[in-house]
């Protein structure tokens, strides 16, 4: 009697310490459902942290996630490294996409506004509470209202601000509706805006338009090889659901492209006036401003450096500077896709991440890419996003050269490694 | 034939015309939803998280108050609303061009499809439609 007490207290105790020890981490193992190539390595690292949208590694590894949802109150979740294991902790309390380090601080974004924290030596941050408000007051109208940032070496901030619009219709997402033109849209939003790392409380006076006619960008990355600003733009939804008389439906779930800009001061993607046909490879007239599918745009836009199958939502950009990967790696780009919601009658697609080789600061090949990461979804060809049992969103690498991949559905987080042969 | 064996025969034809006739109507409301309203709300109904609300599952669509279904497809829905406690960033556009059939119709489909089959709403008519049409400003 005594003995089997003793053994069920022992068990229990065990229990217990299993318990506690998966509170404190998730344990990590080979991920058998992700495909990656050969000799890399996929693994989870935490699951179920929130709506985990865009993420950053600290040099001590330390990884930070931002949230698109509160999780009980708080909008931003620390993943402390603790050798191959990570605690959890939450803090900020405000919902958002935009999240990264440069030097000694942390930035992250709500959907109106730019946040700063700063770190100690031991790579704490100390006003977990009480960050710096840098940015603030951006347009933030429901649609596309996320706030994706980098900030790059040079004090510079980047923000995507949204077009609250799907093509700038008078009647938004309404068959036959007639463009604004000018597209007012594009005073304060549906481009991205550039700003300083050091000052305090800037708003539209304070910042440059710096790029415009980009309808909705998530993913976005500094290029320190051209020394620009690279951004994945999420091109428009319904051409067949709003203009059926020039538009199949199957064209329009493979059409506008969606692509990939290097932008400078002053580039111009198009939007609203045109888009990118993925299969014509040419810049159209959209049809809100007469175009008819026929019709190529005759104003100026900005060639894309690369096009994507429609509607696959580019969500998170990196170009990958470390040295752990094979050389092939080195400064290319890679991209994570949300995946479709809108190609039906097709099935939904791009539930996956991308990698694009770079040479000579350009694509490799103009039409080349490759897709590194598959299986996310976990079923083939679903009719619905929610069919979907993950969704891959940011990116980040740490200063190992390991590559980080979020999951906004079941806030799942991946480390992504690499085993020479 | 017996009194009550016509009398029975009469009853399984008018039971199957009806049920041919409820079919039909839900087969039209059906080809509606495919055209005017899946690309947002989806084959399963499901809508697409934080951006189009589902539709299956959802207390509004199972609920008695028509006037506020039948008014969201004639005049669309924006802003930042609850949704059984959720937030979705999507904007619906008005579908003011449906006819008031068209709308009672598509309205019957969804609250008739998938689990929403189980609340056993009550049937929207298109005088219900035509009657919250004309009240609108
Ligand atoms: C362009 C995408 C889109 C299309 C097409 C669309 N909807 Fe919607 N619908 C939405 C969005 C987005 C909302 C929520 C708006 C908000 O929260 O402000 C919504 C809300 C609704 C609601 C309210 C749900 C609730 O819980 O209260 C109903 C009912 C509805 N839609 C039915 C339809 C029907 C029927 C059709 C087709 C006739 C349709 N929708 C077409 C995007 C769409």
């Amino acid at each position: 009697m005594q003995i089997i007490n003793l053994i069920i207290v022992m068990k229990s105790h065990v229990i217990l310490l299993i318990l506690v020890f998966m509170g404190i981490s998730s344990f990590a193992q080979q991920n058998k459902k992700i495909l990656v190539p050969k000799n890399f390595l996929i693994e989870i690292i935490a699951d179920n942290i929130g709506s985990a949208r865009h993420l950053t590694v600290a040099p001590n590894g330390d990884i930070y996630v931002k949230l698109n949802d509160l999780k009980d109150g708080k909008g931003i979740v620390k993943l402390q490294k603790n050798g191959a294991t990570y605690t959890q902790y939450y803090f900020g309390n405000y919902e958002g996409t935009g999240i990264c380090i440069q030097g000694n601080y942390l930035y992250a974004s709500s959907n109106e506004a730019v946040y700063k924290y700063q770190f100690d030596k031991q790579w704490n941050i100390m006003n977990p509470n009480h960050p710096d408000t840098i940015i603030e007051k951006l347009v933030s109208e429901g649609q596309h209202e996320s706030k994706s940032l980098v900030v790059n070496n040079q004090n510079e901030v980047y923000v995507n601000i949204g077009a609250y619009s799907n093509a700038c219709q008078e009647q938004d997402r309404t068959p036959q509706s007639k463009g604004f033109f000018p597209c007012p849209i594009l005073e304060k939003a549906g481009g991205i805006w550039k700003f300083s790392s050091q000052a305090l409380h800037q708003s539209y006076p304070e910042g440059d338009r710096w790029a415009t006619g980009l309808r909705n960008v998530v993913g976005l990355d500094w290029n320190y090889q051209t020394n620009s600003l690279f951004v994945t733009q999420h091109g428009m939804d319904q051409l067949a659901d709003n203009y059926p008389q020039y538009y199949s439906k199957i064209k329009s779930a493979n059409t506008p492209a969606e692509c990939l800009y290097d932008t400078k001061l002053g580039t111009n993607a198009g939007w609203p006036y045109s888009y990118y046909d993925y299969e014509l490879k040419k810049i159209m007239l959209a049809p809100a401003y007469g175009g008819d599918g026929i019709k190529e745009y005759q104003g100026v836009a900005q060639e894309p450096v690369m096009a994507f199958p429609a509607h696959l939502a580019p969500n998170g950009l990196l170009f990958y500077t470390g040295n752990l990967f094979p050389e092939k790696y080195k400064n290319g780009a890679f991209i994570a896709f949300h995946g479709s919601w809108n190609r039906s009658p097709e099935p939904q697609a791009g539930f996956f991440v991308v990698f694009v080789p770079f040479k000579d600061s350009k694509p490799t090949l103009k039409d080349s890419w490759e897709i590194f990461a598959d299986g996310f979804a976990e079923v083939k060809n679903p009719k619905s996003p929610n069919l979907a049992k993950h969704r891959p969103c940011g990116l980040a690498q740490d200063i190992e050269g390991n590559l980080y991949i979020s999951d906004d559905k079941m806030g799942t987080i991946y480390k992504v490694s690499y085993r020479h042969p | 034939m017996t009194f009550s064996k016509r009398a029975l025969f009469l009853l399984f034809l008018l039971i199957l015309m009806t049920s041919h006739l409820r079919s039909q109507t839900y087969n039209k409301g059906k080809k509606i939803y495919q055209e005017a309203c899946l690309s947002c709300h989806q084959e399963d109904g499901g809508g697409v998280m934080n951006l189009n609300p589902p539709l299956d599952g959802a207390s509004n669509v199972i609920s008695n108050n028509t006037a506020y279904l039948i008014k969201v497809v004639l005049l669309g829905l924006k802003g930042k609303v609850a949704l059984d406690n959720k937030y979705y960033g999507n904007v619906m556009a008005p579908h003011n061009n449906l006819s008031n059939q068209e709308i009672a119709d598509v309205l019957n489909y969804i609250r008739n499809s998938w689990s929403n089959k189980k609340a056993k709403a009550k049937k929207i008519l298109v005088e219900d439609v035509e009657a919250t049409r004309k009240s609108l400003p």
